[in-house]
């Protein structure tokens, strides 16, 4: 097992080079010069030179990218801040929203896949397999912004956007964007999590346990759940390092001053330390909870070997 | 068991299979349905493209009946009342009218998806044909480059593409990009930032359908006649990926429609046209004064096509490749 | 099995309790405090430090937290300057290089959260107080963005300190070396010394980039310096939460603002408003909707909601919003918009009849009426409002819409050309819905004398760098007003400005208009600089680097609950001079 892991560790360096490489041409190489815009509508040379000199963009390119790789970043070009403090500040907004979205979501997305499956063919699992078609489809901006107009300006259960400090304050605001994170992505979940279930419905193992005569609703919590477990490890392990950016546009329309908002603004506003920070550490967690899944699957499932 | 015999000969297959996919498709009411509605959908494209609709969409149709609510009936200053198509969607803020905005952002759709598939299905077919068929470290090369791509925040990856591809776009680079991009008012940033950032998908299927098919007998026989590479990988291989293509050409055309939604947020879509996801961008501010129609019309215009395309998709799935599919 | 059902048990209860959460945070509402005056911000702040405060929206807050040397008497036109931190005026030498400016006694500063001294009260400002600000802004280590705009080149000396202070590093400045530029006459008395008489300094010590700080407050908070504002200003920042919110509360040490009251015992000392409470909002329309119900004092009219506070074509609030006990102040903004020609492009260039034909082919009117919704007044030439050569009635010919003028000029353009003309590409600041709209209206407009336009959207701050090198042709801008001298516009069209990244961003260059800067820079205020200054706008009307748009007004509302509010162009510190109805504010509240 720990053969394994190095192995993959190893072979998760290169493509770790390669995203950081990818994002460093992007934005800092092929892109416009922060300092300018730091320095807005009255500009001199020596000036601006001071400004590249604070911003640590007066290095060569190739020291500026070896920074980054150790987690040398300079501080936001717009907050002035540095960017772990930044992190520190936004990253547990975002967590606020999409934490208990993640669960909820699952949840319920594990419980229809479940339900509906065993009572396939019913107008229950019609119906519910049709709204989930229509939930991937719908466009997530209209999803978002319907919501905002219902509950916010129409019926003014919540309020439309913003944020405040203070747990019972920041939960009111919070409200809606989570239940609206949950609709958007109930649909492809429930979908998703239904063909899986229905595969392993139909699977021998269990018209072994019904012939038994275990019933129907053990049969499906006991063993089919836990088969199902893989596909769910799949899908959502890797995906918990993006929960600290959280959604873009959620945060955008919601107005959450998390990380993803920070993100948005940070390459409007060409802030490079912050997008690169971003950037690198997310893949770095993606990469490895990529691992920790593979990991995973030895555990849930001892038939799994990891070669 | 007729169709999986069929499918080993390399120069029968393609049509077999896509006679019985067809029958297949139109067997099903929902399948069928989905057909006939994208159909329309391509129908008011073309239409489109004619030039009265330039006019069309920039009338006003009257300039003191901004934000007019839908009617069915249109009132002119004299009095009369006429059926007025024009106004069954409602009027924008310039009082122009939403019903031809939106059939005119079908055919922006229309390109989109088409350009976009045209890119992206190139870059991942080709990629993942040489990936699967010539192993090593070709492949090695290749999966390294997808894996690095895919890993990177799909959004962040766009918004810096298109970016990047605006700054090339600057008029005095005196690049062909640079007038043609002025002129299709930010069409080429949408098609290519979208376009080069989403081919991993399909990419990884090609590799995977072509590992599995460079060992199967027609292959290598074709080997043992002495065909060369190139030719076994086109005439033989390609041919068999087919299926796989279209079936992600109707999914992903609904991925490009809804992230062109996403760039219009952001202020990177369509500029000077009007496209559904700028019309929903806005739209957004007057929907908080109980101005609806706009967006309403654009986004239901954006749900019904991309259902229609999802439930295609997975008819196609279904009717092309029953293996793969083991459950319905 | 029995480990299934105790997660899933658990995981309901989780959830539960997250619903009950929510049902009890609707009935939270947030608490408001009777004595505040709440405001919202459309904005991010950049810094609480004035070295670094270059934006607006940090600007007008330090304004209420610091002082500089001179500010602009309040609710007062035309525009007058009095000595805030200094006493008096300032003596000019025969030459007028030297400034020589007293201060007064008696000021000082004020930590709320009293750590740089004990009880929180400071020293007495002196000059040294005042040298140090100034030599911290030319710190090559701060890198304060204003330094060039308010110091550099104007100061004597200063090379040398800036070159000093880039040698040294951040650690190693010893403040108190001097500097020949900034001198230190006496405790209370300094002294600028300029390479040329500089009539414009004044007003730089009249903006907050001056604002006075104390050394104590910086060598304690260091690199945190600027979310820690110490000043001696009306208010202080009682608690500052980032890109959420500001309260200011009252300065108890503050001596009252010296216009207002000289320091008479026993009176009421500023400000009546003891507590002021800002929000910051990135969108438009959310904070409209809490100010239409009650919950903000004050605030600006976003474009969608336009239609819903001013009646169309009267300028005048609805009767809805009326009704509220809400009241519109309009005013002249010290500000132009323009869309400027690169006049270094080969065929804007030479073509001076092409420029003033697509000049002329602009409907000023209805354009300000369209998309400013009658906000604004129609563009004449480059100098807004507001200043001593601004005529309202003057003509220029070439900002008149005349469809067939401009084609006549056309033909001769198209002579100059050799040719029809190509197309034309402008590059606008924004993507964002107003943006598109007037570069439709402009192609629209051009189209309709045969010139064909096509936009290019960008975003502020690629706009920035491809203005800065000139590698545009048509551009969108604005220019605000700095101080009320036109030079802050006439600068713009300076020959020595052209190059890449000086303020002239048309690289508009004129032999005649030069000399005619060069005569006026070293001139004070008189009946004889007013004539130059007209002849200079006269060369820029006719030449036409600009196609002068329109001046934008300013509306914004306020509850009448709230009183003693003047829109300013310049100068700092407002809410002090406000009072809040706090009575009537609680029974309006109350009535809804």
């Amino acid at each position: 097992m720990l053969a394994y892991i190095f192995r993959k560790l190893l072979l998760s360096i290169p493509i770790l080079l390669g995203i950081v490489a990818v994002t460093f041409l992007l934005f800092c190489i092929v892109a416009p010069d922060p300092a300018r815009v730091y320095a807005g509508k009255f500009k001199s040379e020596a000036q601006l030179q001071a400004i590249r000199h604070q911003l640590g963009t007066d290095v060569p390119k190739w020291r500026q990218f070896t920074n980054i790789l150790t987690f040398h970043f300079a501080n936001s070009s717009r907050y002035q801040e540095s960017v772990w403090r930044l992190f520190a500040r936004k990253a547990p907004v975002s967590l606020a929203i999409q934490v208990p979205a993640f669960f909820i979501e699952l949840g319920l997305q594990l419980a229809l896949a479940l339900l509906v499956a065993s009572k396939r063919g019913t107008i229950l699992d019609y119906g519910v397999t049709f709204l989930s078609v229509v939930g991937l489809s719908v466009p997530a901006i209209s999803l978002y912004l319907t919501m905002q107009w219902v509950f916010g300006g129409w019926l003014q259960w919540f309020p439309v956007a913003g944020w405040s400090a203070g747990f019972f304050y920041a939960l009111h605001f919070a409200a809606l964007p989570i239940i609206a994170s949950i609709i958007a992505g109930l649909g492809y979940g429930v979908r998703f999590y239904r063909t899986v279930v229905l595969e392993e419905i139909n699977a021998d193992y269990v018209r072994t346990a019904r012939a038994k005569g275990v019933g129907a609703r053990e049969t499906l919590f006991t063993h089919v759940l836990g088969n199902v477990l893989i596909p769910v490890l799949t899908n959502t392990v890797a995906t918990l390092p993006l929960l600290f950016v959280g959604s873009l546009l959620l945060e955008r329309l919601f107005q959450i001053p998390g990380f993803g908002n920070l993100l948005v603004d940070a390459i409007h506003a060409q802030d490079q330390p912050v997008v690169m920070f971003i950037v690198y550490v997310t893949s770095l967690l993606y990469l490895l909870m990529l691992i920790v899944t593979d990991v995973l699957y030895t555990l849930v499932d001892p038939r799994v070997t990891l070669r | 068991m007729t169709e999986i015999d069929d499918n080993s000969r390399a120069d029968a297959a393609p049509q077999s299979i896509g006679r019985q996919a067809w029958s297949r498709l139109v067997g099903s009411r929902l399948s069928l349905t989905s057909l006939i509605v994208v159909g329309c959908y391509v129908a008011v494209g073309i239409v489109s493209f004619a030039p009265f609709m330039e006019g069309k969409i920039e009338e006003p149709i009257s300039a003191d009946k901004t934000f007019a609510p839908p009617a069915f009936f249109q009132t002119s200053p004299d009095g009369t009342r006429s059926i007025s198509p024009a106004c069954w969607l409602g009027l924008d803020f310039e009082g122009r009218s939403v019903l031809w905005r939106v059939a005119y952002g079908t055919r922006i759709a229309l390109l989109i998806m088409i350009c976009t598939c045209a890119i992206s299905i190139s870059i991942g077919a080709v990629l993942g044909l040489l990936a699967g068929f010539f192993g090593g470290w070709v492949d090695d090369l290749i999966t390294w480059l997808y894996s690095t791509v895919s890993s990177i925040p799909w959004l962040l990856l766009v918004i810096a593409m298109a970016y990047v591809i605006q700054n090339l776009q600057t008029v005095n680079s005196g690049s062909v990009l640079a007038s043609v991009g002025a002129k299709l008012g930010g069409l080429p940033t949408v098609v290519l930032a979208l376009g080069l950032t989403d081919w991993v998908g399909l990419c990884r299927l090609i590799r995977g359908e072509v590992i599995k098919l460079r060992d199967q007998d027609f292959v290598v026989a074709a080997r043992a006649l002495g065909l060369g590479s190139p030719r076994i990988l086109f005439r033989h291989i390609l041919p068999n990926t087919f299926h796989i293509v279209v079936i992600t050409f109707s999914l992903s055309s609904v991925a490009y429609v809804q992230a062109e939604t996403v760039l219009a947020f952001l202020g990177l879509g369509i500029t000077t046209k009007p496209s559904w996801g700028r019309m929903i961008d806005d739209s957004k501010l007057e929907l908080l004064r109980g101005v609806w129609w706009e967006f309403a019309a654009a986004s239901v215009a954006i749900l019904i096509v991309s259902l229609a395309l999802n439930t295609l998709g997975d008819a196609l799935r279904d009717a092309l490749d029953p293996k793969l599919h083991g459950v319905k | 099995m029995r480990k299934t059902k105790w997660i899933f048990f658990i995981y309901l209860a989780m959830v539960g309790l997250f619903v009950a959460g929510v049902g009890i945070s609707l009935s939270f509402t947030p608490l408001r405090d009777p004595h505040t005056l709440y405001v919202e911000e459309l904005a991010t702040l950049k810094s609480l430090d004035p070295a670094e405060a270059s934006d607006e929206p940090s600007a007008a807050l330090l304004g209420e937290v610091y002082e500089c040397l001179y500010n602009y008497e309040y609710g007062v036109r035309p525009y007058a300057l009095f000595p805030e931190v200094a006493a008096a005026m300032p003596e000019y030498s025969k030459d007028n290089r030297e400034m020589t400016i007293r201060l007064r006694k008696g000021i000082r500063f004020y930590d709320p959260q009293k750590r740089v001294w004990p009880d929180g009260i400071g020293p007495e400002i002196t000059a040294r107080d005042v040298i140090y600000t100034f030599k911290r802004i030319c710190d090559f280590n701060l890198a304060s963005p204003i330094y060039s705009a308010v110091f550099q080149d104007q100061i004597v000396g200063l090379e040398d300190w800036w070159n000093y202070t880039k040698r040294v590093g951040p650690g190693g400045v010893d403040w108190d070396r001097p500097v020949t530029g900034f001198q230190i006459v006496d405790e209370h008395t300094i002294r600028l010394v300029m390479p040329q008489a500089n009539p414009q300094m004044i007003y730089n010590l009249a903006a907050m980039w001056t604002g006075i700080v104390s050394r104590d407050a910086v060598n304690y908070w260091k690199r945190d310096f600027r979310l820690h504002p110490v000043g001696s200003g009306a208010y202080c920042v009682a608690e500052y939460l980032r890109d959420q919110r500001i309260i200011l509360e009252a300065n108890p040490v503050y001596r009252g603002r010296p216009d207002a009251d000289e320091m008479i015992p026993g009176s009421d000392r500023m400000p009546h408003i003891k507590r002021v409470e800002y929000d910051f909002f990135q969108e438009e329309v959310p904070p409209w909707l809490l100010f239409t119900q009650g919950l903000f004092d004050l605030s600006g009219i976003p474009k969608e909601s336009f239609g819903q506070a001013i009646r169309p074509g009267t300028g005048t609030l609805t009767p809805e919003l009326a009704k509220k006990g809400i009241v519109l102040r309009k005013a002249d903004e010290a500000a132009t918009e323009y869309i400027g020609f690169n006049v270094q492009d080969p065929i804007l260039g030479k073509n001076k009849p092409l420029r003033q034909a697509m000049s002329m082919a602009f409907d000023r009117d209805a354009y300000v009426a369209n998309f400013w919704n009658g906000r604004g007044t129609p563009g004449i030439g480059p100098i807004p409002p507001g200043f001593p050569t601004y005529d309202p009635h003057e003509i220029n010919p070439y900002a008149q819409f005349n469809l067939e003028a401009a084609r006549e000029k056309l033909k001769e353009a198209e002579r100059i050309n050799g040719g029809p003309i190509p197309t034309l590409h402008i590059l606008m600041r924004d993507a964002d819905t107003l943006s598109r709209q007037m570069a439709e209206n402009f192609v629209l407009q051009m189209g309709q004398i045969g010139v064909r336009v096509e936009p290019e959207f960008r975003d502020f701050a690629r706009w920035l760098e491809m203005t800065d090198n000139r590698q545009t042709q048509l551009f969108d801008g604005g220019w605000l007003a700095d101080y009320p001298d036109e030079q802050d516009f006439l600068q713009l069209f300076y020959g020595k400005n052209a190059p890449a990244m000086g303020v002239n961003s048309t690289a508009f260059v004129n032999r005649e208009f030069d000399k005619l800067y060069e005569r006026a820079a070293v001139m004070r205020d008189s009946p004889e600089r007013r004539q130059l200054y007209m002849r200079m706008e006269k060369i820029v009307m006719d030449e036409c680097p600009w196609l002068i748009v329109a001046y934008p007004k300013s509306y914004a509302l306020h509850y009448d609950w709230v009183s003693g509010g003047h829109a300013m162009d310049y100068g700092y510190g407002f809410f002090q001079h406000w009072d809040l109805d706090e009575k009537l504010r609680e029974k309006r509240l109350g009535e809804r």
